[in-house]
């Protein structure tokens, strides 16, 4: 960690800043979790609290996008500084939307818990699970100033892409079997492809951990592997 | 810390100077490319300026003051016995702190260099070169309908401007600039700057500034001194947002102890 500044205030605006985007992340977290927790308990309340918890988020993205603003404009950053700030900015508004992916899935609750016989596909727990631990790494990064730990995250994206891409396939053929299910199921792909959305909002969240660190921009080369945009099943695949 | 064009105006190597039994600068090696502006930043008492007034032999002034190692102009070197100081300080320019112009018409200040130096000998060739000089120094539409003024009647951005013309007048290589800002108010330190920029085309630049801000807007090369060392050399850019070493994070973050 570097020295103080000769100008204490400003040692403690960035601190705030700091603080504030790690409550952010603690926030995000949690919102994952409980939008996943209602999904398998089918509970209307339990989404009800998430998609209510929200709004703060939206309005901590708010505070810090002022701040940063504030700073910017009366301190005139440089370096590491520059770098802390403009990274606050930009992770701000990543984790802003990784609550709205949360909130998201709250709110498909009830169309998933309404259909009979209908059983939520376990994968997107696990998804939702791997994602979640992520996040809390990037954020544990992020604390530490550990770029080592950011690169780590930034690889584990994968593992959440190929979850995505069997339960993509998976839940197509449960469609195609009994066409009951394709509204939950339809529902629950979305779900499915918000976790995996977050994933990579998780990954650019690496990224710029990493150049807060070191100050160079990570080469956008990571390996993807989300190929359903490209998958076709026909009937005749299911013999 | 040597520079990576080709375009290289100045080489110095191995630079010491020493005021009586200080030392002031502690052996710098660093190049001053042609068309670029290069800052000199640091603390007071870095050696900054000390460094720049090597490049036109200003240090000569000082008795106490002794220059080491080699500093070349386009490879000869500068404190060679054969070289003409006077001449030397024509093709080396120099603009102050203070605005300094004579106390003569702003006429006559952009018009004595020329003159003395034998560049221009008639009336419509100094016209000429006058005109020139303060439309590059960008002051001619501010003041061509009273070039029979005192340039101490100007104000001091004004007057500044006229002592970057009077500097071009004599057609130097390089323009040697010490905090050529500090004394102006912020509108006149951004026609300044503007002019900085377009003076790069044609010359190359060494300022001298303790604004750090300032030296990331005007200038495309870096030098961080502290206590007589060259601490840190680079593209501006990668100075103000990844610099390498700690000394130099320090001090453009804020940080000195």
């Amino acid at each position: 960690m570097p020295k103080d500044h000769t100008v204490s205030a400003y040692d403690k605006e960035l601190e705030n800043l700091r603080s504030s985007i790690a409550r952010m992340g603690g926030l995000a977290e949690a919102q994952i979790a409980g939008a996943v927790d209602a999904l398998f308990k089918r509970s209307s309340d339990r989404s009800a609290q998430v998609v209510a918890a929200d709004k703060s988020l939206d309005s901590l993205e708010l505070s810090i996008e002022k701040d940063a603003i504030s700073l910017l404009a009366r301190r005139q950053p440089m370096a590491s500084d520059l770098r802390e700030i403009v990274s606050a900015l930009k992770m701000s508004s990543i984790l802003e939307r990784i609550g709205d992916y949360s909130k998201n899935i709250a709110k498909r609750v009830g169309a998933i818990s309404d259909a009979q016989n209908f059983r939520v596909v376990r994968t997107v727990g696990d998804m939702a699970h791997l994602v979640q631990k992520m996040l809390k790494d990037v954020l544990d990064a992020y604390i530490d100033q550990d770029e080592v730990k950011a690169l780590d995250v930034w690889e584990r994206d994968t593992a959440v892409d190929e979850l995505y891409n069997s339960l993509f396939r998976e839940l197509l053929t449960y469609m195609m079997e009994d066409p009951r299910s394709i509204t939950p199921c339809t529902h629950l792909l979305f779900a499915a492809k918000n976790v995996e959305r977050m994933g990579d909002h998780v990954t650019n969240l690496a990224e710029i951990v990493y150049y807060l660190v070191k100050g160079d921009l990570l080469e956008d080369t990571r390996p993807k592997s989300d190929s359903t945009s490209y998958t076709v099943l026909r009937p005749s695949d299911d013999d | 810390m040597i520079a990576d064009t080709g375009n290289v105006k100045f080489t110095t190597r191995d630079v010491h100077v020493f005021y009586g039994a200080k030392e002031a600068i502690k052996g710098v090696d660093l190049d001053i490319n042609n068309n670029e502006v290069t800052a000199l930043i640091g603390p007071s008492g870095c050696g900054k300026s000390t460094y720049l007034r090597c490049l036109n032999r200003m240090n000569d002034t000082v008795d106490s003051a002794r220059v080491t190692g080699t500093i070349e102009l386009d490879g000869v070197d500068i404190y060679d016995r054969s070289v003409d100081v006077v001449q030397l300080r024509a093709r080396v320019g120099m603009v102050f702190q203070k605005p300094n112009p004579f106390p003569k018409s702003i006429y006559e200040n952009v018009a004595y260099g020329p003159r003395i130096h034998g560049l221009a000998t008639k009336k419509s060739e100094l016209d000429e070169v006058v005109e020139t000089s303060l439309r590059k120094a960008g002051l001619w539409n501010e003041v061509n309908d009273r070039l029979d003024t005192q340039g101490t009647a100007l104000s001091g951005g004004q007057q500044q401007r006229l002592c970057i013309a009077r500097a071009i007048a004599v057609s130097p290589e390089v323009i040697l600039m010490d905090e050529p800002c500090s004394a102006l108010d912020p509108i006149a330190t951004a026609r300044v700057e503007e002019l900085i920029d377009e003076l790069r085309e044609n010359y190359a630049i060494v300022i001298v500034t303790h604004s750090m801000q300032q030296a990331a807007r005007v200038s495309q090369k870096t030098a961080f001194f502290h206590l007589g060392d060259l601490v840190e050399y680079g593209d501006t850019e990668d100075i103000f947002t990844n610099p390498r070493e700690e000394r130099t994070r320090d001090y453009i973050t804020g940080r000195f102890g």
